[in-house]
């Protein structure tokens, strides 16, 4: 096949929106995902500084900084809470928002309203889920174990438990849009496989939601009824059973892993091909690995209940576990094949797609090691386990999220970041990152179990490192906070396409007008094709022969062309 | 292209080869993350994580390997705008690297199945011994062999650490009474949790004698405040005749029945601390009352009874002398549960402690301010009574107030079951009193909210709200006289106004 020219870059100037659109009730789902991704960082912020107090707690071995064991266990509860339902899961719907019309070449999402309604579900239940905090302790951590969660716990768990269920509400609801949004938004002659990689891992996300989030309803509802209704669910005393708790949790638990981290694969697809100015590895498989991802993912849950599960089912669950490493490991390898031989620049959305690669195969890596059953045992709940899923959630999600704002933010601000403050950010990030959660291995292989605020003295050199390494990273995000409130003002302008990427949100301005595209735009069978000076000379050649395919003051970067030799335009396209 | 492609293998094999090295280097390190091997099972799991290690690093270094080698000799030239060659895929090289991921965990899952099984199967002649995790404590109880009883003495002994001897294989039995504990011992490589309504197992067999204070004993699952600091330890020692030794030396003096008493409760076999405060045994139950000097309030109790005799019947049927101010909650404690001899040594324990504890009279002082306390309430009354003449609402405030003192006093314990915000009470047993007189009003149909609540009070079977326990003991004029219960109501009645006009 021919080699495809970097797409021109255009300056077509975008509008950004007034202040006041972000404040009040929006159906632009751009809107409404600049809303998601803007609360998310208000929360990363708070369950930041709930880090912080756990490492400044840690850097002794006794009680100190926090009032009580409750309190340290509050502390750290709502840190978990936080950063999965308050920052990572809306950080991803947000990106997914504004992303997913825009690659589709959609006006909008295909439920504007309940898109809208789910994002205002998110402020009410975050700020519940804060107070909570006031109104009783949260002994149970995030993951709220019964009885300790139903006979112990003080009343804030009730409250949180309402929050989350608002919470899940809201990200069915949005996930009930996506999918039909992919389905039925699409332009006709845009198949599934003429979609970008982030489009498609928001699918498998999406699918994820819909089928797993009501587990975590009914499980929330169960809980909410033994602490207000008399219930005994979970009362072994009663006839109750603990391990329902676990059992239904982690049903919903362990692919919300996904739902975090399949978001993050997918700009990291996008990120690294633009960045190296190369397509793609094996884009088929890469699409397929995220739906055998999600999939593989609702059968490996009982892996968290290993020291819990009757003895005998621990062995087809550690089965399942290890081979989700299969379609994981796929995408690793066709991003290493995609900077291969590549041209890297080095920005700063490309140096946070390396570190991701560099960091979440750490977490891969221990991923396999915890399911080797005989070595969980050992390991389970102890600060091994701390370590992997931050290697995972941090080293992958949420590098992915930083990757993410600096390739996009151009697009929705219309303003460059700093590359030299986002470089400064990725160094000091990565390093630290590194240095606070890789030694958690070895706390944990030598013995000390997590979530205590009280450990053996033998490990305070261990905690100290940890600590200091993870006060640094607190302070790096502060440069990507600046960097951002910085450039809105003063950054430099960005054209339509700064990075000479290939997918469709690129080819129209930045910020792009509320419908997104001034014409709609005609759909190739590359997913990866947009906007090529071959494909515009393509289309000039259609044009001459058939007459003008679109009025032209919207530019051909809209337009289509084949990328194999002779693939027609697909019917439905042009007039 | 093909040029190209054929040149950039080479960079791959060095990569590859390189890996591999890396990966049985780094393998060799497995000793230096983990603690001493102290048990058989130890041993197979740091084989296995061996071949984990050595697979991990040697793919660890393969992607950080490619990486860096991307980053280097890929780096795009500053003036250079043009596109790298686009390679769309390789379904040979696909295939390889889905198939090979999948072969490795193929082989871990088998090596695995083996660890395991061979970790969870039953040894020949495991002693057994049975295990308690309770919020925040281990304790640990074993058989007495027929050989070291004493006749009618006791066949069990409960210890706070957990004693064992090299090679002889150990199953654990397993229960906790609260919430759910997870048992780890890091240097045994062993993990099981503890689940309410259920006994669960583990078994390892030790190889290692243990260090001074033995090898740490850690709780895993988070059990609440206490968590980090629920810990205890296995003590290996040599051989049968070492832990025999010990055990003998561990068992109570025939001679000795306070010393057998104190054990008895000391090992948590009983649930008296829930209730009873003991300071000599660091108990702080706040239901029942002190036992701080016990053999001589009980000496004085009841005329015609020893101390001796009281307190064995106060134990065997504690119904028949409710002390006054405390519930009546004690359950009777038959021969089954607490043999003859067993009680005599508690006794012959309280009656050590009398003779220890002559000076100190630190209940004493405790009962004098409570009756302080009460008679300051009466007092109130008396002059509540006297100034209620005027204002109508100061009164009602003056009792409202008079009551919320008596509730928080230590003369009832209506904490130990109620919630109760504005008190700061957070039981759980029985149904919150917050907002009590306003749901008291629409209870039972006829019944003013003071009606119900007196009733409640003095008669609580009559009415006990669906999902809750018939607990409440009956409170007594004894207890709670008429005035008091006054008081009581009215403190209910003004939460209500207040609640209103807010």
């Amino acid at each position: 096949m021919a080699t495809i020219t970097a797409p021109l870059d255009r300056p077509l100037e975008g509008k950004r929106p007034h202040i006041n659109e972000y404040l009040r009730w929006s159906v632009d789902h751009k809107i409404i995902g600049v809303q998601y991704m803007v609360t998310a960082l208000f929360f990363f912020i708070v369950g930041g500084a709930l880090a912080m107090m756990i490492r400044a707690e840690l850097l002794t071995p006794a009680l100190d900084v926090a009032a009580s064991g409750q309190q340290f266990n509050t502390i750290f509860s709502m840190h978990g809470t936080i950063m999965i339902f308050g920052w990572i899961i809306p950080m991803m719907a947000g990106f997914g928002n504004y992303f997913v019309p825009l690659q589709l070449g959609a006006k909008d999402m295909a439920f504007p309203w309940l898109n809208a309604f789910a994002f205002w579900l998110i402020p009410p239940a975050g700020m519940l889920l804060i107070l909570s905090w006031f109104i009783g302790p949260i002994e149970a951590g995030w993951t709220a174990y019964p009885p300790l969660s139903t006979l112990f716990s003080g009343d804030g768990q009730t409250l949180a438990a309402l929050s989350l269920h608002l919470l899940g509400i809201s990200s069915i609801l949005g996930a009930i849009n996506f999918i039909v949004t992919i389905k039925n938004m699409r332009p006709p002659g845009m198949g599934y496989f003429q979609m970008p990689l982030f489009t498609w891992t928001i699918l498998a996300t999406a699918l994820i939601i819909v089928l797993a989030t009501p587990f975590l309803a009914g499980a929330l509802t169960l809980l909410i009824l033994d602490r207000i209704g008399g219930t005994k669910f979970f009362d072994a005393a009663n006839g109750g059973d603990v391990l329902l708790w676990q059992n239904v949790f982690w049903f919903y638990s362990h692919p919300a892993v996904y739902i975090m981290v399949l978001p993050g694969m997918g700009i990291l697809s996008e990120v690294l091909a633009v960045h190296s100015r190369k397509s793609i590895f094996g884009y088929k498989l890469v699409a397929l690995s995220s739906l055998g991802i999600a999939l593989i993912g609702f059968t490996v849950w009982a892996h968290h209940m290993f020291t819990s599960l009757t003895p005998e089912l621990r062995i087809p669950f550690m089965i399942t576990s290890m081979i989700i490493a299969v379609p994981t490991g796929i995408k690793v390898f066709s991003w290493l094949a995609t900077i291969w031989m590549g041209k890297i620049r080095f920005t700063a959305a490309m140096l946070f797609g390396l570190g991701f690669l560099s960091m979440f195969v750490i977490g891969g890596i221990s991923g396999v090691m915890l399911a080797t059953l005989p070595f969980d045992i050992h390991v389970h709940d102890t600060y091994f386990v701390v370590s992997h899923l931050h290697f995972v959630l941090f080293g992958g999600a949420v590098f992915a999220i930083y990757a993410g704002i600096y390739h996009w933010f151009p697009k929705v601000t219309g303003r460059m970041l700093d590359e030299r403050l986002g470089r400064l950010h990725f160094f000091i990030t990565y390093v630290s990152f590194f240095l606070t959660f890789f030694p958690m291995n070895f706390a944990g292989m030598l013995g000390m179990p997590r979530r205590v605020a009280v450990y053996d003295p033998k490990f305070q050199t261990l905690n100290v490192i940890i600590s200091i390494a993870g006060f640094v990273l607190g302070v790096s995000t502060f440069i990507l906070f600046y960097n951002m409130f910085d450039s809105l003002r003063h950054g430099k302008k960005a054209s339509a396409n700064p990075w000479r990427a290939l997918t469709l949100e690129w080819a129209t301005s930045s910020p792009p007008p509320s419908t997104n595209f001034i014409e709609d735009p005609v759909p190739m069978s590359d997913p990866y094709g947009y906007g090529t000076t071959e494909a515009e000379a393509y289309l000039y050649g259609q044009e001459q022969q058939f007459g003008p395919l679109k009025p032209a003051h919207f530019e051909a970067a809209l337009l289509a062309a084949a990328s194999d030799d002779s693939d027609p335009l697909p019917e439905g396209a042009g007039d | 292209m093909n040029a190209e492609n054929s040149s950039s293998y080479i960079p791959i094999v060095v990569i590859l080869v390189i890996s591999v090295i890396f990966g049985v280097v780094i393998s060799s390190f497995t000793p230096q993350v983990f603690p001493t091997q102290a048990s058989a099972e130890a041993e197979q799991v740091d084989n296995l994580f061996r071949v984990l290690l050595g697979i991990g690093g040697a793919i660890f270094f393969l992607v950080q390997g490619a990486l860096v080698w991307s980053i280097v000799a890929y780096r795009a030239k500053p003036d250079d705008d043009s596109d790298a060659p686009h390679i769309h895929g390789n379904t040979t090289l696909e295939i390889v690297w889905t198939a090979i991921p999948a072969v490795i965990v193929f082989v871990l899952a088998v090596l695995s199945f083996q660890v395991w099984t061979s970790i969870r199967e039953e040894k020949a002649n495991e002693q057994i011994v049975e295990v308690v995790g309770q919020r925040f404590n281990w304790s640990f109880t074993y058989a007495i062999p027929e050989a070291m009883r004493v006749p009618d003495g006791p066949t069990s002994i409960t210890v706070p650490e957990l004693h064992v001897y090299l090679n002889r294989p150990v199953k654990l039995e397993m229960t906790t009474p609260d919430v759910i504990h997870s048992f780890w011992v890091p240097a045994m490589r062993v993990k099981q949790d503890l689940l309410p309504g259920r006994t669960t197992e583990v078994r390892f067999t030790p190889v290692e004698l243990s260090p001074d204070g033995g090898f740490p004993v850690v709780c895993a699952e988070l059990c609440g405040g206490g968590h980090g600091g629920m810990r205890s330890a296995v003590i290996v020692h040599e051989d049968e005749a070492a832990f025999n030794a010990w055990l003998e030396n561990a068992l109570p003096e025939s001679g000795d029945p306070a010393g057998a008493g104190r054990q008895l409760l000391e090992s948590g076999a009983l649930p008296c601390a829930g209730c009873h405060t003991l300071d000599e045994l660091g108990w702080t139950g706040q239901v029942g009352p002190p036992l701080n000097d016990v053999f001589d309030t009980a000496a004085r109790r009841v005329p015609g009874l020893t101390a001796e005799e009281y307190i064995m019947q106060s134990i065997r049927e504690p119904g028949a002398f409710v002390v006054e101010g405390f519930p009546p909650a004690m359950p009777p404690f038959t021969e089954d549960q607490i043999s003859q001899q067993d009680l005599s040594n508690i006794v012959a324990f309280f009656r050590s402690l009398s003779a220890d504890a002559d000076d100190t009279s630190v209940s004493d002082e405790a009962a004098d301010v409570d009756a302080d306390e009460t008679a300051d309430i009466e007092a109130g009354d008396e002059a509540a009574d006297e100034a209620g003449v005027g204002d109508d609402e100061s009164a009602d405030a003056d009792l409202a107030a008079q009551g919320r003192e008596f509730l928080l006093s230590s003369a009832v314990q209506c904490a130990a079951c109620h919630t109760q915000d504005d008190l700061g009470w957070n039981g759980r047993v029985g149904p919150p009193l917050n907002g009590i007189y306003d749901t008291a009003a629409t209870r039972v149909e006829g019944l003013s909210a003071e009606e119900y609540i007196r009733q409640s009070i003095r008669e609580p079977s009559a009415f006990v709200v669906e999902g809750f326990p018939p607990a409440m003991p009956p409170h007594t004029e004894a207890m709670v006289s008429e005035e008091q219960l006054d008081a009581i109501i009215a403190y209910f009645r003004s939460q209500s106004e207040e609640a209103a006009s807010e």
